[in-house]
């Protein structure tokens, strides 16, 4: 745990969020999000999160349920409807099955409460993963925004992004680049905005500490390994479809997927989508320079 | 299956028009299924969108060879061609 407060501003990529409590207990955040915080929020448009140290037990319910998220072993989070918005359960990942928050939200996800049980030292942690990440998502629902799987460098001022299924060497790719002398968005995920014709690339929070950083996003390369360098640039639907298919979703209905579709189309308009075929080796760098 | 089913299923697709193609992502259960996600040509995206639960097969092949400017062979194959993969993927 790295901060405590009774109010903590953040600012991750264009978005701008509040967090506070009417108690006297402290709001504490993991290591990851201490670079995010900002003294406070100049803009009229941020998020505001009510944190209520206690979980009601008349929070936990499940009537109108419409998603859920479990894996093999234990819930993982639930998505309920409520009379104007929605309420998301979300279970500890290490004590199987116990709630660790519940968060009430507007249906323009721009108001939420989140309910958490304090710790022992009069300290909450509203954001303890997955909460934060999963509030991240549901922001950029609302905006033109996209969360994907992905590695972006910036190279002399050029924002490249790597994305792929897992394990096709999305951090290795990401490394060769450092290794030469350029910088790393993130390794593992990022947040893409787009602003009039530009398309940003942002890191978020992780389980680490890392400056937030931020870069125009100049191409996209969808990875394969092979045995030599092949690079293709795609089209339409085979670009929309690739693309999407490596971008975050835990949305619950049409209208999530709707909002993706959109914003990769925005984003196809704006920059080249390459499938890269690449050998793990540092003259991957020059065979994508000679292809700008 | 029926334009009629095909025309009913619809809704259970979110799609974009991308140039003169079409991305379909299927929902199963409310949540997309990236692994069934289909891309149409031009000539399904135009079949795709004239199943409005109304237009007959007569009516949409004729659409396909005034659109296209191809033969009824053609036509025919291309609309068999749509409706069995359209099949498969909503099966």
């Amino acid at each position: 745990m790295a901060n405590n407060s009774k109010n903590i501003c953040l600012c991750i990529g264009n978005f701008n969020i509040k967090l506070w409590s009417k108690s006297d207990v402290n709001i504490g955040i993991d290591f990851g999000y201490s670079p995010f915080i900002i003294s406070e929020i100049e803009s009229k448009d941020f998020t505001e999160i009510e944190i209520i140290p206690s979980i009601s037990d008349s929070f936990k319910n499940k009537e109108s349920l419409v998603f859920e998220t479990n894996d093999e072993t234990k819930k993982l989070w639930h998505v309920c409807s409520t009379n104007d918005g929605y309420k998301i359960i979300v279970y500890s990942p290490t004590r199987p099955n116990e709630i660790q928050q519940i968060a009430i939200i507007n249906t323009q996800y721009k108001v939420w409460t989140i309910y958490t049980e304090q710790m022992s030292n009069n300290t909450v942690m509203p954001l303890s993963y997955p909460m934060g990440p999963l509030i991240m998502y549901y922001l950029t629902t609302s905006e033109n925004a996209i969360m994907i799987h992905s590695s972006g460098i910036v190279d002399g001022g050029k924002g490249r992004l790597f994305s792929g299924f897992s394990g096709v060497g999305k951090s290795t790719m990401a490394g060769i680049w450092q290794q030469n002398g350029n910088t790393t968005i993130n390794d593992d995920r990022l947040l893409l905005t787009i602003n009039d014709d530009k398309v940003i690339m942002h890191n978020t929070p992780m389980f680490y500490e890392d400056e937030p950083k931020s870069n125009q996003l100049n191409a996209i390369y969808l990875l394969k390994q092979t045995k030599e360098h092949t690079i293709r640039r795609l089209n339409d639907a085979e670009a929309i479809s690739r693309l999407l298919a490596f971008c975050i979703q835990h949305g619950y209905d049409k209208t999530f997927l709707e909002h993706h579709l959109n914003t990769v189309f925005d984003i196809y308009n704006r920059i080249p989508i390459y499938e890269l075929g690449f050998k793990l080796d540092a003259d991957v760098i020059d065979f994508i320079r000679s292809n700008d | 299956m029926t334009l009629l089913e095909i025309y009913q299923k619809k809704s259970q697709f979110a799609t974009r028009k991308v140039g003169k193609e079409l991305v379909l992502v299927p929902l199963k259960n409310n949540i997309a299924d990236m692994s069934e996600m289909f891309t149409m040509n031009e000539v399904a995206s135009f079949i795709w969108e004239s199943i409005d639960g109304r237009n007959t097969e007569n009516v949409i092949l004729t659409s396909v060879i005034e659109a296209f400017e191809i033969d009824l062979e053609t036509a025919a194959a291309d609309y068999d061609s749509f409706l069995e993969s359209l099949s498969k993927m909503m099966a």
